[in-house]
């Protein structure tokens, strides 16, 4: 069964460096050299990819097919012996390529190129990083000076990096001694039995040592389990030992994850509000907020939600041909070690979690939202003082960027809606969420619905997508740790998003024919949750891991059972299917596997070959885990100390000069530059795109979507849009969570959405809410968790905006040593994700961008505060004000419906909300597009600073045609909703009338400010 | 005109697999221009190449083939010589109109269906910056033989690409003299106003001689109605007309 390549020496080996002939030069790259050589124009950086090739035969391709395959004559020369370049002399190179095991896309597509012409070759790839100069008179570079750009082009957890001086490279030593990557790894095929008559020092002891993130109270729980006599004869019986196997211990430790189990949502909370005097016992957060939200909402008459809270995504129905799925999923942990990786797993993940919804959906679309310390970081504050062993902020951001945008644009999924929010606590934790929207038919071709998952006992457990490693284990428990230096580099993983196509288009094609009954993810977990949960539907399954594929030889049964490699769905097929459904597969050239059959058995059995390695009992499994029992309070003496103290200018004298600032910050400056890298448009079917107007400058708010090129009614459009605001959870955690909802509904309102059919998707993620004697303040961080979910049951419930579908990530700390070996924690800011969806009318499309001869009107009650707000962020002296106590969301909530009235009245010509930097901020982005001005009304006197610059909730900017002004004023009247002229439109490249006073702002200057170089 | 209205419908092949991943939106401009379109798995020609004659306009779609690696539409083009080997030769020889968008262009410049077969001189590299981007462009149409854009003066479309430029290896006289005469047989079809590439000439497209083998970098087929367009209106031609010209050419030769 096994690939024999390890023991088998190759008999041919080649390196072939392909070198283009129209280059790209890496500019960014120049600032990691030593500083000496940064500004030298002669130097460049030059990126060469390379393959090595091996084979156990003695092959002899024709020259032909090298070329053919290898590169392209028009661009590229492929090198297999040393070579010089052209113009220029090689001061050094750095060679990096993957370490083993860790997944290679190029070099696997390359042994795919070749095996069309038959020959079987295994090929790794690399890149080479040649430093060059025209100038050659120049010295060569040390090789210790060029250890800051190898840390740049390689992370060390997953790839390996070797400096050549000028010599290496020009000696042709590379060529001739040619190292193929193999994974050697021997660990036993059976599995252990692990005993527990342990002490409970030593049960911790164990949970730490085997990664298994579990209390004393679950140890407790499954050594008394085990030692039950009823369970004890069991096992008699079936020949297993007393104690658990490794493979049932890894299992229960997956399956009882806080990532997989939300033991913190489903805990019972002792909580003291001593601001309220409020005291109570509150049983599940979940239960008492979340669901009970949504419950009561469709109590009282939203009839559009079909599946929430039971599949992979929240369903619901907008229009009566597609149901939509939505779903939005956190990697903060993966991602802190390796950015593109994590990122990029994070994305394929949650698509896979819309394919695995219901008998599984396409996505259409894709959001993102990263919550990262400021780029800039390292620079504002002594580098010595970040966290060891995490990247560098800007690489950070790199990462996460390039990650989400190879997992979108391969995938063929358009990036429409998101976020970049910067803040020094991230630096901790880098927070990347990633969403997927999906369509699922209403009811199939062959007449089942949609929604339904239909397992049934005696239907085969098929695997498809590929085969499993070592990379990818213990995501699910690592997730639910703290980091630290030495967190576990086998989370990371690099993901394959070309399979994963395969996957979902074979998945899509098998579902239209009815060739499977059920189908899920493999994410967290692996095949122990996929399969462990889909048993649930038939009451058990039985297994075999030693028919699972592996990508290499020497897997433990454990390994195989809880790998989380990435790209696979498990299907339940039935047995009358099951050649049509591997026929398929084989022709679109996805790899399936019968693992075993479900049952209805009472168990999760699972064999390794003829040995029964794990016998678990559905109940124990699913619903054995002790409720976790902790303490909150929250009071307003709770002093959030920040990890590092930041120096903050005082606030610019000037309107202009603060306008200028706000516009630059990297929160409110234009993200261009990042999201014109995402494919936000594949699909055809995107409406209102990242921005907004003929020139595509100014942001607009949402990302919609036309559905009837889905499959949908004609003039149906989704629209997606998201909210967050951290800082509020500092100063009151109820107003963040009506905040962040209020931001989403206004940015999807803004563009033409009806209040009336928004879902809403919350994703927590919070610092450790426990309290113990390292995390002393951990009942404060509950209490916050509390009141926000407190304050997201009042605001879901008064907006009838239910929530479909939600995550929590509970370990946002880093708690290690910094650079210079001092111990720090770092805790983020508490942080609540809130993403709409919603429905509207093609009629209705809205976009942000005005244009000349219309009138501008700020729209909304006088709901502002500079309280959590950019300025506060930004400025040293900004006063804090209270304003935030007498806000009403009754009101806000009257403000949104009426202006989407006076929207499908036609009178709305542009809309924008108002929101991070205020009113001046969000006047100036809608008039970006065309380069307009604005003259200020006459009648309207000076506004203060808290007006101009001021945030709050039901805040936008309208513009209108001129010739209706009478009857807009008058629309706006009868529907009792305030508005205020600001001015009229022109070209006049500036902003100016009696609101500002004497003032003249440059709206030029201000899209320069605006336009940030982020490079 | 009436005669023609009674031919059938004509039958456009959309090729998908691997990674390709605009074969819907392709299949859809071309069947609300009235033609009837099948999404053909390139897996399920391996057995039965000749398939492709029962159609009478073949599309190559957007998409990330084999995730773009070894180069842009490289293994995918490597496929269909595999696959379909003379079938495509014969396909082109029987004068029916061939579109790649896209990864589909990179997929037919790999194969040489713009030079005769020959892929040292033409080629898509790298985009100067070396990012991917993804904005709308203003288009100049070309005198060319193309007729897909018969009619068309100018057109704005999406690029969303990141090996997108064009270029012409002039290393040698012969390769230069090659260039020389794609130029001057009016085989550029498209052009960027602003060139956000580096491509040479501002070649955003490119015709056979023939004119009916077509490979753009642009996005057409997301350019159907005005609702898509950057500001929710156009003022010249639709993306769509490209897929209509196509059409209305079989129309007149089926």
């Amino acid at each position: 069964m096994k690939s024999n390549l390890v023991d088998q020496a190759f008999k041919w080996t080649k390196r072939c460096e392909i070198v283009s002939q129209f280059p790209v030069v890496e500019d960014g790259l120049k600032n990691y050299l030593p500083l000496s050589l940064r500004n030298n124009s002669e130097i460049s950086i030059y990126r060469i990819p390379y393959y090595v090739m091996a084979s156990i035969q003695e092959i002899t391709p024709e020259h032909t097919t090298f070329e053919k395959v290898l590169w392209d004559p028009c661009l590229q020369k492929g090198h297999f012996e040393n070579y010089d370049l052209d113009h220029s002399r090689v001061l050094a190179a750095i060679d990096t390529h993957g370490l083993p095991g860790v997944t290679d896309n190029p070099g696997r597509s390359l042994s795919a190129a070749f095996e069309l012409f038959n020959y079987n070759i295994t090929c790794n790839s690399g890149t080479l990083y040649l430093i060059t100069s025209t100038d050659k008179a120049l010295d060569n570079i040390n090789a210790e000076d060029l250890n800051p750009l190898s840390l740049m082009v390689h992370n060390p957890l997953i790839e390996a990096a070797q400096i050549l001086s000028s010599e290496d490279f020009s000696s042709s030593k590379r060529f001739k001694e040619i190292a193929v990557t193999q994974v050697q790894i021997k660990h036993d095929s059976q599995a252990l039995s692990i005993s527990l008559d342990l002490s409970d020092e030593e049960l911790m002891k164990l949970s730490s040592k085997m990664c298994l993130a579990l209390n004393l109270e679950e140890m407790k729980t499954i050594k008394n389990y085990y030692e039950n006599d009823a369970t004890m004869l069991m096992r008699k019986n079936k020949g297993l030992p007393p104690y658990p196997t490794d493979v049932e211990l890894e299992v229960l430790a997956q399956t009882w994850s806080e990532h997989c189990k939300h033991k913190i949502f489903a805990s019972s909370i002792d909580y003291k509000n001593d601001i309220t005097g409020e005291s109570e016992i509150i049983d599940s957060l979940y239960k008492s907020y979340i669901k009970k939200s949504t419950k009561d909402i469709e109590a009282s008459g939203v009839d559009w939600l079909v599946s929430v809270f039971s599949d992979n995504a929240g369903i619901v129905r907008f229009d009566e041909q597609i149901d939509l799925c939505i779903k939005v999923e956190t990697h903060n942990s993966p991602s802190a070690l390796d950015p593109y990786g994590g990122a990029i797993t994070g994305i394929l993940g949650v698509n896979r979690d819309i394919l695995g919804c219901g008998l599984g959906a396409r996505p259409i679309a894709n959001t993102d939202v990263f919550c990262l310390a400021s780029t800039k970081l390292p620079e504002q504050i002594n580098p010595d003082l970040l966290p060891a062993g995490l990247m560098e902020p800007a690489a950070l951001l790199k990462g996460v960027h390039k990650g989400v945008e190879d997992g979108g644009n391969k995938s063929g999924i358009p990036t429409v809606n998101g976020a970049i929010q910067f803040d020094s606590s991230y630096a901790g934790k880098p927070l990347v969420f990633c969403g997927t929207i999906g369509t699922l038919p209403a009811f199939l071709p062959d007449g089942r619905e949609g929604k339904d998952k239909g397992a049934k006992c005696g239907d085969f457990v098929v695997v498809s997508g590929g085969g499993v490693g070592a990379d990818g284990i213990h995501g699910a428990t690592f997730s639910s740790m703290e980091l630290n230096e030495e967190s576990p580099a086998t989370a990371v993983q690099i993901g394959d998003p070309i399979t994963q196509k395969r996957v979902m288009d074979f998945l899509l094609e098998a579902r239209d024919l009815g060739l499977f009954t059920c189908v899920t993810d493999n994410g967290a977990g692996g095949i122990a949750s996929s399969i462990g949960e889909m048993a649930e539907l038939t009451g058990g399954a039985r297994i075999d891991l030693a028919l699972h594929p592996t990508k290499y030889p020497g897997l433990a049964p454990w390994e195989i059972m809880i790998s989380e490699s990435q790209e696979r769905m498990t299907f339940a097929v039935d047995k009358l299917m099951v050649n049509r459904f591997l026929e398929l597969s084989l022709k679109r050239g996805v790899t399936s596997t019968i693992l075993g059959e479900f049952t209805d058995s009472g168990s999760l059995e699972v064999f390794y070959e003829d040995q029964l390695v794990a016998d678990l009992n559905m109940d124990f499994l699913h619903d054995g885990v002790p409720q976790l029992k902790l303490q909150a309070k929250w009071d307003e003496s709770y002093a959030y100390r920040n990890w590092i103290d930041s120096d903050l200018p005082q606030t610019p004298a000037s309107v202009e000069d603060t306008c200028y600032h706000l516009l630059n910050c990297e929160n409110i400056a234009s993200k261009d530059y990042w999201v014109r890298q995402y494919d936000h448009e594949v699909q055809g079917a995107t409406i209102v795109k990242p921005f907004s107007g003929e020139n595509g400058i100014g942001p607009d708010d949402s990302g919609l979507i036309d559905l009837e090129i889905h499959g949908g009614l004609a003039g149906s459009m989704a629209g997606v849009a998201c909210g967050l605001a951290p800082r509020w959870s500092l100063v009151d955690p109820k107003l963040m969570a009506q905040v962040a909802v209020d931001e989403a509904m206004r940015n999807l309102i803004s563009c033409g959405i009806n209040p009336d059919k928004v879902c809403l998707l919350d994703n927590f993620c919070w610092p450790d809410p426990v309290k113990t004697q390292k995390n002393p303040d951990g009942d404060y961080k509950l209490g916050q968790l509390v009141e926000t979910c407190k304050g997201l049951y009042d605001i879901s419930t008064k907006y009838r905006a239910p929530l479909v579908s939600g995550k929590d990530s509970m370990k946002n700390d880093f708690r290690g040593k910094n650079r210079k070996g001092e111990d720090i924690t770092i805790s983020i800011k508490p942080t609540l994700l809130v993403t709409a969806m919603g429905h509207g009318h093609s009629d209705d499309i809205t976009r942000s961008h005005a244009s000349t001869g219309q009138l501008i009107y700020k729209i909304g009650p006088d709901f502002l505060s500079f309280c959590a707000s950019e300025m506060q962020a930004q400025f040293s002296d900004v006063a804090i004000d209270t304003h935030y106590k007498s806000w009403d969301f009754d009101h806000a909530l009257r403000t949104h419906k009426s202006l989407h009235q006076l929207i499908q009245n036609g009178w709305v010509k542009a809309c924008h909300d108002i929101s991070d930097g205020g009113m001046l901020c969000a006047l100036m982005e809608m008039l970006f597009d065309s380069s307009l001005g604005l003259t200020g009304c006459s009648d309207l006197g000076k506004l203060s600073s808290l007006e101009l610059f001021g945030e709050g909730p039901a805040q936008y900017l309208v513009a209108i045609d001129k010739d209706d002004r009478e009857s807009w004023e008058e629309s706006c009247r009868d529907l009792n909703l305030e508005n205020r002229l600001l001015g009229e439109v022109d070209d006049s490249l500036q902003i100016k009338g009696p609101f500002l006073g004497e003032e003249v702002i440059s709206t030029e200057t201000a899209l320069q400010s605006w336009q940030r170089d982020w490079k | 005109m009436s005669s023609k209205l009674n031919k059938r419908k004509v039958k456009v092949i959309v090729l998908t697999g691997d990674g390709v991943n605009c074969e819907k939106e392709t299949a859809h401009a071309f069947n609300i221009n009235g033609a009837q379109s099948d999404i053909v798995h390139i897996n399920d020609l391996e057995a039965k190449a000749t398939l492709i004659h029962d159609y009478d306009i073949m599309a190559l779609p957007g998409g990330f083939s084999f995730g773009d690696d070894l180069g842009s539409g490289k293994i995918f083009a490597l496929k269909i010589e595999k696959f379909l080997g003379d079938e495509f030769k014969k396909f082109m020889k029987a004068q029916k109109p061939i579109i790649g968008i896209c990864n589909g262009l990179q997929v037919l410049s790999k194969l040489g269906a713009f030079s005769n077969f020959d892929g040292r001189y033409i080629g898509l590299a790298h985009n100067e910056n070396g990012k991917f981007i993804d904005q709308w462009e203003e288009l100049e149409v070309q005198n060319s033989a193309c007729i897909w854009t018969k009619g068309i003066k100018s057109i704005r479309l999406p690029i969303r690409h990141g090996e997108g430029r064009f270029v012409f290896n002039q290393s040698s006289a012969e390769l230069k003299k090659l260039a020389d005469q794609f130029i001057n047989q009016n085989q550029i079809v498209l052009t960027y106003q602003k060139n956000p590439n580096g491509s040479h000439h501002d070649i955003a497209g490119v015709c056979d001689a023939t004119g009916l083998v077509f490979g753009l970098m642009p996005h057409p087929e997301a350019a159907i109605k005005a609702e898509l367009y950057p500001g929710g209106e156009v003022t010249g031609t639709l993306g769509s007309q490209l897929f209509l010209n196509a059409i209305n050419y079989s129309l007149e030769h089926i």
